[in-house]
């Protein structure tokens, strides 16, 4: 053994060198090589963060005129489930990407979040500045979304619509905030960010959010032909530290809107309370009852599909047991693919403009006993629309005749 | 004659005085090389630290990667004469052949002209063809024909230049964070431009100051063009290499460079400047094109050399598929080493006569011939109208 490597020793040495070289050296530029990569890496996170900073410059110029200067700032983790505006059984939770607190010097004056919300679509995302020494919002600012932009929708959102949030208190037991006809599940959904970062800052900063005592016992359709036209929802509440009960209704758009069994002293916020609570119900807003004359079994209906400037307007006449349609007529502004417009789909007694396949279709399809199918082309807007409807026609047959 | 051209080299001068034996010599040429070394570390590794853009452990690397070039051929060239010398296989013998050898050399110069970000495993393979392709097998050193180091590097650049590419290639982690250098070195953007544009040349990497500290993009030693000057002041001085072979090669480029940008309508210094400080021009220069067994050694012979590879080089970097040209041009020129000693030795030992004028006289119409080659080559950088225009004016 001696004599091997008094022979080959050096050129063993030699060779392990180079396999060591080749070893830790590969290593090595591996190592190089990867870093390559965290670098860019910290390098996009570096630009990443500027982009943000500049952001957040801007929004505190916008929104703290006392402002100076943007940290950013850890969240308190919070997840609360929304509903999705115009969905019944479909939530979302909102997210507060970011938040910055502003300082006025060394001072914090207030703290920006950036939160997507869900308006009709995911992906609203607004910036929020809140002003520490009145709770209150200072100023919104939409950041990005994915809202249909055209003058009939979310441009309906206009500078007035937002200047409602310009000093709204979170001070106060529930957000008042008008939504838009036209653009209601965006407002909806902006709603819907206001009260979660109210949470947030909630979280955030020990902040109390002040509590109305409301109990939704029930909410339901009305079904009473005396009442419904005004007030499509009747709720069972009870309300306040001494758990007084009221039986009230409410408005298409769920805002308190009469006393049926009770006494009116609910406040301004208990109302508001009600009305979201009401809203998270998943009880539908796409149709409603117009009228019902007993004498002639006339059933007037309406429903909302895709034209939102006329209702569908159904009229059921009922047959004398008043369990079934003995005839139907439909006034439909709704427009559909060509191939749904030939006379043959025209329904006897239709009388508006445009052909409302869909809609006689349907009510056929309920009136003979079979299942409502959906139907292309109208599967978005008008068919659960008359979906609704049907289902709360369902409804008030099963009132007439003792609830079956 | 034979004593001109045949003879191993590089000679002793003074073979008594052990100041001036090879050994010396290479010990000189070594610390003409340190100025680009250190150089090489500051630019990829101190400064790009100090920025605070890589770890300490990614500041050692340049340095790190410089010294195993050397190491790794000075290892594969002991266990080449531990398998050859059967007779001969004791420490003592194989230490003293590799110091006699100067075994570091062409592993030091391959990683100088490396890209930072060339995987360990791509080296080992370029020290493998440079110390033994390159250099043993013709017999070692003295006898190789063409640099150790440059065939090394081109086995490389041929084979593998795309994986050095895709392991992070040759900036560093400043330069890749200025978004004007737009992924390409002072001549590739030359080669992908085709323009001759102060704007698009010399702009985005700041000046021609930037050129000559070296502060550009570039592999790891070609860049420092003012350490590379004071190599070639130091080893001139010390009379390791012939002081005028880098500058006539450096010179040729220049005015060649000139004459180009002026064809292109900019008769400007800055592009012959530019043309000089981008590349491995100044490191070819200095460290290849002197090498002293690979190039001629009488004084005649190295002027026709450094003519002929400024030249190639301006002819190379118009038509070849790299940007740079130096390191094919030396190639090819080595090739030539041995016809240009041996007519320029009979020219120097025999006067200008009749057979010798022959040949120097196809010696000039080849380098005019590709002189005028390069410039017409060169005209996809500016209009043949403008050349012309030139014609025209008598002004060729």
């Amino acid at each position: 053994m001696k004599a091997f490597f008094a022979k080959n020793g050096v050129v063993l040495v030699f060779a392990l060198a180079l396999v060591l070289i080749f070893a830790f050296g590969g290593m090595y530029s591996r190592y190089m090589t990867d870093q390559v990569e965290v670098h860019a890496e910290e390098e996009a996170k570096r630009e990443e963060e500027a982009l943000e900073r500049a952001m957040a410059l801007e929004l505190m110029e916008t929104m703290f005129p006392l402002g100076d200067d943007v940290t950013r700032r850890e969240l308190t983790p919070l997840e609360i489930d929304y509903l999705i505006p115009g969905k019944s059984s479909e939530y979302f939770q909102p997210q507060v990407e970011k938040s910055f607190t502003v300082y006025a010097g060394t001072e914090p004056i207030g703290v920006i979040y950036i939160v997507v919300s869900h308006g009709n679509k995911p992906g609203l995302k607004l910036a929020y500045g809140i002003d520490f020494a009145t709770d209150s919002i200072l100023g919104i600012s939409v950041i990005e979304h994915s809202e249909t932009d055209t003058a009939s929708y979310f441009q309906k959102l206009d500078e007035t619509y937002y200047a409602q949030f310009s000093g709204l208190s979170f001070d106060t037991a529930v957000l008042a905030i008008d939504s838009v006809a036209g653009a209601t599940y965006s407002s909806r959904g902006i709603e819907i960010a206001t009260i979660f970062v109210r949470e947030q800052y909630a979280s955030d900063y020990d902040f109390e959010i002040p509590v109305v005592i409301v109990n939704l016992n029930q909410v339901d359709y009305n079904l009473d032909p005396a009442t419904f036209a005004d007030h499509p929802f009747v709720a069972d509440v009870t309300y306040g530290t001494e758990a007084k009960s009221i039986e009230c209704y409410l408005a298409l758009d769920f805002t308190f809107s009469g006393v049926k069994t009770g006494v009116d002293d609910l406040t301004d916020d208990e109302k508001l309370e009600i009305k979201n609570q009401a809203a998270g119900s998943g009880l539908s807003t796409l149709s409603y009852f117009g009228s019902w004359d007993q004498n002639t079994r006339t059933l007037v209906m309406h429903a909302k599909g895709y034209v939102t400037r006329y209702t569908i307007d159904v009229t059921f006449v009922l047959n004398a047991e008043l369990d079934a349609i003995e005839s139907y007529s439909v006034l439909s502004h709704e427009s559909y693919d060509s191939e749904y417009n030939s006379a043959e789909y025209a329904t006897p007694g239709y009388s508006g403009p445009g052909v409302p396949y869909v809609e006689s279709m349907m009510i056929s399809q309920y009136r003979d006993g079979d299942t409502v199918d959906s139907i292309a082309g109208a599967s978005q807007k008008t068919g659960p629309a008359i979906r609704s409807l049907l289902d709360l026609f369902d409804l008030f047959l099963d009132s007439l005749n003792g609830g079956e | 004659m034979a004593r001109f051209a045949g003879g191993k080299a590089p000679y002793l001068r003074i073979a008594d005085d052990p100041s001036k034996s090879t050994n010396a010599l290479m010990r000189d040429f070594l610390i003409g090389m340190f100025p680009v070394i250190l150089f090489a570390w500051y630019k990829n590794g101190i400064q790009v630290y100090l920025e605070g853009n890589i770890a300490f452990l990614e500041m050692l690397y340049p340095l790190f990667f410089i010294i195993i070039g050397g190491l790794s051929s000075m290892l594969m060239e002991g266990i080449f004469f531990y398998i050859t010398n059967k007779e001969n296989r004791n420490v003592k013998g194989i230490m003293m052949k590799l110091k006699n050898s100067f075994a570091l050399i062409p592993g030091i110069i391959l990683a100088l002209l490396l890209p930072l970000y060339t995987p360990i495993w791509v080296l080992l393979f370029g020290a493998f063809m440079a110390t033994i392709v390159g250099k043993m097998l013709f017999g070692g050193f003295g006898h190789n024909i063409f640099n150790p180091a440059l065939l090394g590097y081109l086995a490389v650049g041929f084979t593998l230049s795309g994986v050095i590419a895709s392991a992070g290639g040759v900036f560093n982690q400043s330069e890749v964070l200025v978004d004007a250098y737009a992924g390409a070195t002072p001549l590739g953007t030359l080669a992908s431009s085709k323009q001759i544009s102060y704007a698009a040349l010399v702009a985005p990497y700041g000046s021609l100051w930037n050129f000559f500290l070296g502060t550009i993009p570039g592999a790891l030693g070609e860049t420092g063009s003012l350490a590379i000057i004071i190599g070639y002041l130091w080893l001139s001085i010390r009379k390791v290499i012939k002081w005028s072979t880098p500058l006539i090669y450096v010179g040729t480029v220049f005015i060649l460079s000139w004459l180009i940008g002026a064809f292109a309508g900019d008769g400007g210094l800055w592009f012959p400047t530019y043309s000089i400080l981008s590349g491995g021009l100044l490191f070819g220069a200095v460290f290849m094109a002197t090498e002293p067994v690979t190039t001629p050694r009488n004084p005649l012979g190295k002027i026709i050399f450094a003519l002929f590879l400024g030249a190639l080089t301006v002819l190379f970097r118009f038509i070849g598929n790299f940007p740079e040209g130096v390191g094919t041009s030396l190639i090819v020129m080595n090739i030539f080493t041995m016809p240009i000693d041996s007519i320029s030795a009979q020219i120097r030992a025999g006067g200008i006569r009749k057979q010798s004028l022959l040949k120097g006289i196809m010696i000039v119409l080849i380098l005019v011939a590709i002189i005028v080659y390069s410039l017409i080559k060169s005209g996809t950088i500016y209009s043949l109208s403008a050349l012309l225009g030139w014609f025209k004016l008598g002004v060729m």
